[in-house]
């Protein structure tokens, strides 16, 4: 009798180790799930920040955009994965801004060279945003929405639509065939200004 | 006395055991309601996109107050939103005042998700259907 009351029963041990295995368990679950949901938060933020930030760059380039470029070429040049700006910015530096797509890496890459400063066209990338499964320019010229720049023409505006996920994953080319995640127009102002009244 | 300790020794478990499991529920809540706050935010992101592009499409010609909605859902750039328009002429000749607010399709609840006003110069036929 007193022997069974110095410690627990094998009953009570096995109640006790179940208790701690669920719990165990319960918290792993918690924990990891909160913690996905932590970093797939994050990462969808930092994505949609970076994307605001290549619209707000992309926008400075449309308003302070050249008809040529400073090498005496076309301002601008496009295809459905690639843009090149020349522009001046308010008080800024004369420069050139060039947005391009991989789709091996699911990468898109601004690049902004000052022009004159002797900072090299390969000058590394100010903006990279990961995890895109599909990226698409389309420019309106000539009352129609096309896909690259004619020679010689300038566009009255471009679209940008970019679709989230990765491009090697099911779900992300799956969710490429559906509207794009981000999307944005871009007027350019010097090209309406003289068709107002 | 035994016993009493025992008794003892249970509650302190059933403590415990409540305090982990509020402390798992509010961790899962702070966590629920951050998401629900992000997704929120890209929410607002997109209506704000989804109308500086409707005022881009009107500044360029490409869309009337009138098409507005249509171009947007057919260049996939309406984000799930609907769009309103609005136009009046400015005191500046060949400038209109443009009104652009969009509105969530899903929520039903007709809150203004984004709202941009801008004095712009239209091309010509869409001031003179403004007027």
């Amino acid at each position: 009798m007193r022997r069974s009351r110095s410690g627990f029963t094998l009953f009570e041990v096995a109640l006790a180790l179940v208790l701690l295995l669920a719990l165990s368990g319960a918290l792993l679950t918690v924990t990891w799930n909160v913690s996905r949901l932590s970093a797939s938060t994050e990462e969808r933020s930092e994505r949609e920040t970076a994307v605001a930030d290549l619209f707000h760059r992309l926008e400075a380039a449309a308003i302070g955009a050249h008809a040529t470029s400073f090498s005496g070429g076309a301002g601008w040049n496009g295809d459905e994965a690639s843009l090149r700006v020349s522009m001046t910015g308010f008080g800024d530096l004369p420069r050139n801004i060039a947005v391009s797509y991989s789709a091996e890496r699911g990468e898109v890459e601004l690049k902004d060279v000052p022009v004159g400063t002797g900072v090299s066209a390969d000058a590394s990338a100010a903006l990279r945003i990961a995890g895109v499964s599909r990226f698409r320019l389309q420019y309106f010229v000539g009352g129609r929405w096309i896909g690259a720049i004619p020679e010689g023409e300038a566009p009255a505006a471009f679209l940008v639509s970019l679709w989230f996920g990765s491009p090697a994953d099911a779900d992300g080319a799956a969710r490429a065939e559906s509207p794009p995640d981000r999307a944005r127009v871009f007027a350019l102002l010097g090209a309406t200004l003289g068709d107002g009244e | 006395m035994i016993a009493a300790r025992r008794g003892a020794f249970l509650l302190e478990a059933l403590l415990a055991l409540a305090i982990f499991v509020a402390m798992g529920i509010a961790l899962v809540r702070i966590t629920d309601r951050s998401a629900t706050a992000a997704a929120g935010s890209a929410a607002s992101m997109r209506a704000f996109d989804v109308a500086r592009s409707g005022m881009a499409l009107l500044e360029s010609g490409a869309a009337t107050p009138e098409t507005l909605g249509d171009v947007l859902g057919s260049l996939g750039a309406d984000g799930g939103f609907e769009v309103d328009v609005r136009t009046s002429p400015a005191a500046t000749a060949g400038v209109v005042d443009v009104v652009v607010e969009v509105r969530a399709r899903v929520s039903g609840d007709g809150a203004t998700a984004s709202r941009l006003e801008q004095a712009i110069v239209l091309p010509r036929g869409i001031v003179e259907a403004a007027r």
